[in-house]
């Protein structure tokens, strides 16, 4: 479970992105759905613990994310819309840095290059490296310890067509696990069958939108309305 | 849709308001530093110096002198001007010899408060005197002949050393025309003035046809686990980080000649001997601190790993102490080293961990890392010299100063872009757009 208590975040204080937002997301894939520049990555990033908030609390598991720092980070897994990996390190380095964070064995972290398809590029640095193959390191890096939070930005973007059916079919497994996933993504149609639930930024709050439509084309309809703006009455 | 302007025209204007931007952020600090010089070095000894670079001095120790100035300024500007130039910039309707001319003429706006420094000390220098039975007017006109080649020469010497450091860099064989003229253009005599403005403008035509490509290979070896992150940051910083030595011999090598020369007695030598220390401590941490910010900025990813910010902060400082330690050669040069040496400790922690801290806060700071480090250091080893007991204040505070830093840490917003984050090394999203 994932929740935000009064959460409330300004990168100028001038303008919140987020205000006194509360949520909680428990177990299942939480659609995060929005026009630009609404706060949907930004949420995420909280999530994550990358961004702090200015105030309130965020609990991964019930572990308060900026107070038990470490033990909280052990559950989640973050994908950066762009994946930031250093330059001055190569892929293997940075994935055994995560296998000894999250107490996993080396080897873990050369299965996951493995089933990524990144063994020929694990001596590479990030330079060396496309868009698709970045991202493909960082759910490498999301796979070592099995954490119960995973939080997505994009994660379909710059994916070949072979790697992004990987992609969904591992995040069908890790939801059907009991996995806690966020995802945040403009391409609905290929998340829709899997979504358990949505959520919306707008000025500042969240809406999450449970009990989506059963039928495939009503919910596609349901989570295109909220993708573009409109609340949840407009949307059904 | 209205008339378009032409190219050249939108990039000077555009390159003219980046570089006005930079001067107006350089003209506090080098303000700062002008009131320094006049009021605690004296007048006198800068107008000294002044004279010895614009009339006593030959070419030879003139144009060496002038030319490491100007090159250690459009080392500091380029960079900060030409973030993001080999990107996207590069598709807009302009060609590249435009591109880079716009931005060599940035770079000499951002300078031109230093510049004007430079000029107006060449001014005072060159004054010819009085002069007799001679007009006012006749007097200012000799003045004005007599200033005009260093003026010039500074301007030309400046885009010379922009030309030289504007990245990317030409190819070293490429990079002797420019520096050749930044050299010559110290000459004083207008005939080697304008040989300097001739080899400028060759330098420009050939450095916009020559442009080198952009390197994109990474590491080959791999890191040490155990030993990842002050690992990462030595790569980050590569042989830079011998750069941060330099501020801190030049401190320890003033004490040292100051002891040598002058007979004092054993509390003045010892307080002066630990005020040296201290400083070149400062000097070195300020500076390691200050490129190791802008070469491995925050990363953000890594902050959702299961690592605390106290970790990270504790790495950094626990690297910086560590690299400090070459200093301590520095006792050896002074009377009694096992004094000095113990004093030392509470220094060199609080240092290490507000370098640390600092480093975080860089892009809030007017001064960024080196000028806040700087000027506490200052402060902290005149109170050094003056109360040594105070080394143990220091290091009792040091615990204070660790959680001031991880609430820096904490409190950073990585995504926000700050203006610290000036060039392509220094940019987080540029890991994943390089």
């Amino acid at each position: 479970m994932m929740v935000f208590e009064g959460v409330t975040f300004a990168y100028e204080p001038s303008r919140p992105v987020l205000r006194d937002a509360s949520l909680a997301l428990g177990p299942g894939l939480s659609l995060l759905v929005g026009p630009n520049g609404c706060g949907k990555s930004t949420l995420l990033k909280l999530a994550a613990g990358v961004e702090r908030p200015d105030r309130g609390r965020i609990l991964i598991d019930g572990i308060d994310l900026w107070e038990r720092e470490v033990e909280a980070r052990h559950a989640l897994a973050y994908l950066p819309e762009f994946p930031d990996i250093t330059p001055y390190a190569t892929l293997r380095d940075v994935l055994r840095l995560v296998c000894r964070l999250r107490g996993e064995p080396k080897a873990t972290g050369v299965k996951a290059l493995e089933i990524f398809g990144l063994v020929n590029e694990a001596d590479h640095s990030v330079r060396e490296l496309s868009s698709g193959q970045r991202k493909r390191a960082l759910f490498a890096a999301a796979f070592i310890g099995w954490p119960g939070h995973i939080f997505l930005d994009e994660p379909l973007d710059a994916l070949d067509r072979q790697i992004s059916d990987d992609v969904l079919k591992w995040i069908g497994e890790r939801t059907a696990s009991g996995a806690t996933l966020v995802v945040v993504s403009h391409a609905i149609e290929p998340l829709a069958g899997l979504v358990t639930r949505a959520v919306t930024v707008r000025d500042g709050s969240c809406t999450v939108h449970e009990g989506l439509p059963a039928e495939p084309a009503a919910r596609l309809r349901f989570l295109d309305a909220l993708a573009r703006g409109k609340d949840e009455f407009d949307a059904a | 849709m209205g008339p378009s302007m032409r190219p050249e025209r939108a990039l000077v204007l555009f390159h003219l308001r980046v570089g006005a931007r930079l001067a107006l952020r350089v003209l506090a600090p080098v303000l700062a530093a002008c009131l320094f010089v006049y009021y605690i070095l004296r007048p006198e000894f800068t107008l000294e110096i002044a004279r010895i670079l614009f009339v006593e001095a030959s070419l030879l120790e003139a144009g060496l002198a002038g030319t490491l100035l100007l090159l250690g300024l459009a080392r500091i500007v380029a960079p900060r001007l030409a973030a993001g130039s080999g990107g996207w910039a590069r598709s807009l309707p302009a060609d590249s010899a435009t591109r880079r001319l716009a931005a060599v003429l940035s770079m000499l706006v951002a300078e031109a408060p230093l510049l004007a420094v430079l000029g107006a000390l060449a001014w005072a220098v060159t004054d010819p005197g009085p002069m007799p039975g001679v007009a006012y007017i006749v007097r200012v006109a000799e003045h004005v002949v007599r200033v005009a080649p260093h003026i010039a020469g500074l301007v030309l010497g400046a885009t010379a050393a922009g030309l030289a450091r504007l990245p990317p860099l030409p190819s070293l064989p490429m990079r002797v025309l420019p520096l050749a003229a930044c050299y010559l253009s110290f000459g004083r005599d207008p005939a080697v003035v304008g040989v300097s403005g001739l080899l400028l403008a060759l330098a420009a035509a050939l450095s916009v046809r020559t442009a080198p490509a952009r390197r994109r290979h990474g590491p080959r070896r791999r890191l040490l686990s155990f030993a990842f992150f002050p690992a990462l940051a030595l790569r980050a910083v590569r042989g830079r980080i011998l750069l941060a030595y330099l501020p801190a011999v030049f401190v320890l090598g003033a004490a040292w000649l100051f002891l040598r020369n002058n007979d004092l007695s054993a509390r003045p030598a010892f307080a002066l001997s630990l005020f040296g220390l201290s400083l070149a401590i400062t000097a070195f941490i300020a500076t390691a601190a200050d490129i190791l910010a802008s070469r491995r900025p925050v990363w953000p990813w890594l902050r959702s790993l299961p690592l605390s910010a106290a970790a990270r902060v504790r790495d950094d400082a626990l690297l910086l102490a560590l690299l400090a330690l070459p200093l301590a050669i520095g006792l050896a040069l002074l009377r009694r080293p096992a004094a000095e040496a113990v004093y030392l400790f509470g220094p060199v922690a609080w240092f290490a961990i507000r370098g640390a801290g600092t480093m975080r806060e860089a892009g809030d700071r007017p001064f960024g890392t080196l000028g806040t480090v700087a000027v506490e250091g200052t402060i902290l080893s005149l109170l050094l010299a003056l109360l040594p007991t105070a080394s143990f204040l220091l290091a009792a505070a040091t615990p204070m100063a660790f959680l001031l830093a991880r609430n820096a840490e904490r409190r950073l917003k990585p995504t926000l872009w700050s203006e610290r984050h000036h060039s392509n090394a220094g940019d987080p999203l540029s890991w994943s757009a390089s």
